[in-house]
């Protein structure tokens, strides 16, 4: 059962739209990774999924309310962690977390509970009085995490979390978000950093200028891209006569020089023509030195389907 | 409710927790107040005054014997002097800080019951003229007594009151003020003026954090996570601007206590009206810099806009220089510490209290107009600073 629909939702500045006809849902129990570059319109998405901002048209459902008509019972079910640090350098850790901790109506002894819960799981219950001023970067991350997370979300959203951070901490925050969709949470974790989305979540969507142009399983994104092969050879000279060949080929999609004397190439599925490639070569007497399989991944997919890398800032 | 007293008292943690703050809203003032403070006391010996008495008869031996009286002195040196040109010219070369010339006939005239007037000079620094006026109204004082008693125990002759003589409109006695200025600080003392000014300038500053500390939010980026929380923001933002009245109401009570305990500084006896006219200052302020804050780019912008119109409108309402003329004193009546600062003095005097409350309208009128405005530009200004 889908907790988050989102039904033709677009959302423009001035006349140029953001986010466009965006359909997409989410189930119960996810961990849902929403990829793309910088202007992608994710964090729009996600802006109007937690009544951010206004929805220009379609609707957002979370569970079973909208988020056009009712925002508040949708905010109620959502914790957002900004990708901003969304905290107060004047008050201490567990002072922030109880700051809005009581702004979702939490008080009294359960409050206590909570914000301990929180910055127990963070790994901040030992920094519970000192100020964020005086932590690491990887430090006021997590703290930005339990100000989310203390009134135990249905649906947590994680905007870049992991931006500028130690490795420590990243994995840190990671095996958080792992550990909180086990606890019962379903996750919308936006992020233009592959190997993170690939390592943590059960399903991927991926948007670009406004669109959601794919979503699936990490598998099902896979086998979208498992009918090419991408290979890099080193070879011991270039021969002008033997590339031009190779280029002609029908079942040779590319063949591109990386550098002196090597070249990527991008085939089709078949396996003739791999064959094919190495008679050219031979016919050329151009000597194979090394062969190599490049593993296709998202970021492939990406660059695919949109012809720009996910951290094409330009974009 | 709980959301917005969260919203409040966080608020007004995070404020007093601001090092600057503390030094900018509290401490400042209250330094103002204290050298502002010391320089009156210092002033505090008895002035001295060229009196030229030309009457005679039974009121100018009165004059006299008061003026040489060792309440007096404590006061007033009082320097007799034999013509009113002398009078005058020892208050032009600074021999004499004011001037009083009692004329012939005075005490025929008051004694009559005819309309009577000394003349005064007063010298170049209003606070030595108005402690040579304080003392001498209690003399002018004593005289209408007497004049009093002349008008209606001249007419008895078993000399008590009957029941019809109701002592007739008397003329009283002027004071003329041949020379220099009127008394710019009005009923109240110095120290109470300027105690006052002060007070409304710095919650003017303390009203405009509130608009600053949203801005801040929106910098900071937890704007955002204050939308995403179940309120509707409006309720967020009065509850910030609660935190800032709460603040505001603590910073007049700093100010208002030091300078009561240090200085004596009489604040009247309605600390109600005294705490509704802050608060309205405080809204105006908020009304003001939400207005601001929706034309200019940043935080810092704002502040400067703000703070050069909260020194002009201090400045302009007398708050700097109590003695300003007439065109400048003039445009000051359009400020708002104008309606403020005019208030609390009368407040300070325990004044006419339908002219408390007719200053207290206007204030109101002024914080209501602003407010509404600043609340229709509120979301031009964060999205101006997003």
């Amino acid at each position: 059962m889908s907790l988050v629909t989102f039904h033709e939702v677009v959302k423009k500045y001035d006349t140029v739209p953001s986010v466009n006809h965006l359909s997409l849902a989410i189930g119960a129990g996810e961990i849902f990774g929403l990829l793309g570059p910088n202007g992608a319109g994710k964090s729009t998405s996600i802006h109007m999924l937690a009544g951010l901002l206004d929805i220009d048209g379609g609707d957002i459902k979370v569970d079973g309310y909208s988020v056009r008509s009712h925002a508040l019972e949708v905010k109620k079910r959502i914790g957002l962690v900004p990708q901003e640090l969304a905290i107060y350098d004047s008050l201490s850790a567990a002072e922030n977390v109880t700051f809005f901790a009581r702004l979702y109506g939490l008080r009294g002894r359960l409050l206590r509970e909570r914000v301990s819960e929180a910055l127990e799981f963070v790994g901040l219950q030992d920094k519970a009085g000192s100020k964020p001023s005086t932590f690491s970067g990887g430090m006021k991350r997590r703290l930005n995490i339990a100000c989310a997370i203390m009134h135990q979300p249905k649906l947590i959203i994680m905007d870049e979390p992991t931006v500028g951070i130690d490795p420590q901490s990243r994995n840190h925050i990671l095996e958080s978000v792992r550990t909180l969709n086990k606890l019962g949470s379903t996750i919308i974790y936006t992020s233009h950093y592959m190997e993170e989305v690939e390592a943590i979540c059960t399903r991927v969507g991926i948007m670009d200028r406004g669109k959601l142009i794919v979503s699936g399983t990490k598998e099902e994104l896979r086998r979208q891209i498992g009918s090419e092969e991408k290979l890099v050879l080193e070879v011991d000279r270039t021969d002008p006569a033997a590339s031009a060949e190779i280029r002609q080929h029908p079942r040779i999609k590319s063949f591109t020089e990386l550098e002196a004397n090597s070249f990527e190439a991008v085939l089709d599925e078949s396996a003739t023509a791999l064959q094919d490639l190495l008679f050219i070569l031979q016919k050329h007497q151009v000597g194979l030195r090394k062969l190599t399989r490049v593993e296709q991944d998202l970021e492939t997919l990406f660059l695919q389907l949109t012809g720009r890398t996910l951290r094409d800032r330009t974009s | 409710m709980y959301a917005w007293l969260t919203m409040a008292w966080f608020e007004l943690i995070r404020f007093v927790r601001m090092k600057s703050v503390i030094a900018l809203m509290f401490l400042l003032p209250l330094l103002l107040i204290f050298l502002l403070g010391n320089a009156f006391r210092e002033e505090m010996k008895p002035v001295k005054v060229a009196v030229h008495l030309a009457d005679e008869d039974a009121l100018g031996t009165m004059i006299r014997s008061y003026l040489q009286d060792k309440e007096t002195a404590d006061y007033m040196v009082a320097t007799e002097v034999s013509t009113e040109d002398e009078a005058r010219e020892q208050v032009r070369n600074g021999t004499a800080d004011f001037g009083v010339v009692i004329p012939t006939g005075f005490s025929a005239r008051v004694m009559a019951g005819d309309e009577a007037a000394w003349n005064v000079y007063p010298g170049r620094d209003d606070n030595r003229n108005i402690m040579a006026e304080s003392v001498l109204q209690r003399l002018l004082t004593q005289i209408e007594v007497r004049q009093t008693a002349a008008a209606v125990l001249g007419a008895n002759s078993a000399g008590l009151p009957q029941e019809n003589d109701v002592p007739r409109a008397l003329p009283g006695i002027k004071t003329e003020h041949v020379g220099g200025g009127k008394d710019p600080f009005g009923s109240v003392t110095a120290i109470q003026y300027y105690a006052g000014a002060y007070l409304i300038m710095f919650l003017l500053y303390s009203g405009m954090s509130g608009i600053l500390s949203l801005i801040n939010e929106r910098e900071l980026g937890t704007i955002g996570r204050l939308y995403g929380t179940p309120h509707p923001i409006w309720l967020l933002v009065l509850g910030k601007l609660t935190g800032f009245g709460l603040f505001a109401v603590l910073q007049a009570m700093a100010i208002i206590g030091f300078s009561w305990l240090v200085y004596g500084v009489q604040w009247g006896g309605s600390p109600f009206l005294m705490i509704l006219v802050c608060l309205l200052t405080s809204a105006s302020a908020v009304g003001l810099s939400a207005i601001i804050a929706s034309f200019v780019r940043t935080s810092k912008a704002t502040l400067n806009m703000f703070s050069v119109l909260t020194i002009f409108m201090t400045f302009l309402s007398g708050g700097m220089v109590a003695d300003l003329s007439g065109t400048i004193r003039r445009i000051g009546d359009f400020t708002i510490n104008h309606w403020a600062t005019v208030t609390i003095r009368r407040i300070m005097d325990n004044g006419d209290m339908d002219h408390i409350w007719q200053g207290i309208g206007v204030l109101a009128a002024i914080a209501a107009v602003l407010m509404f405005i600043g609340a229709m530009r509120l979301k031009k200004v964060v999205r101006l600073h997003a």
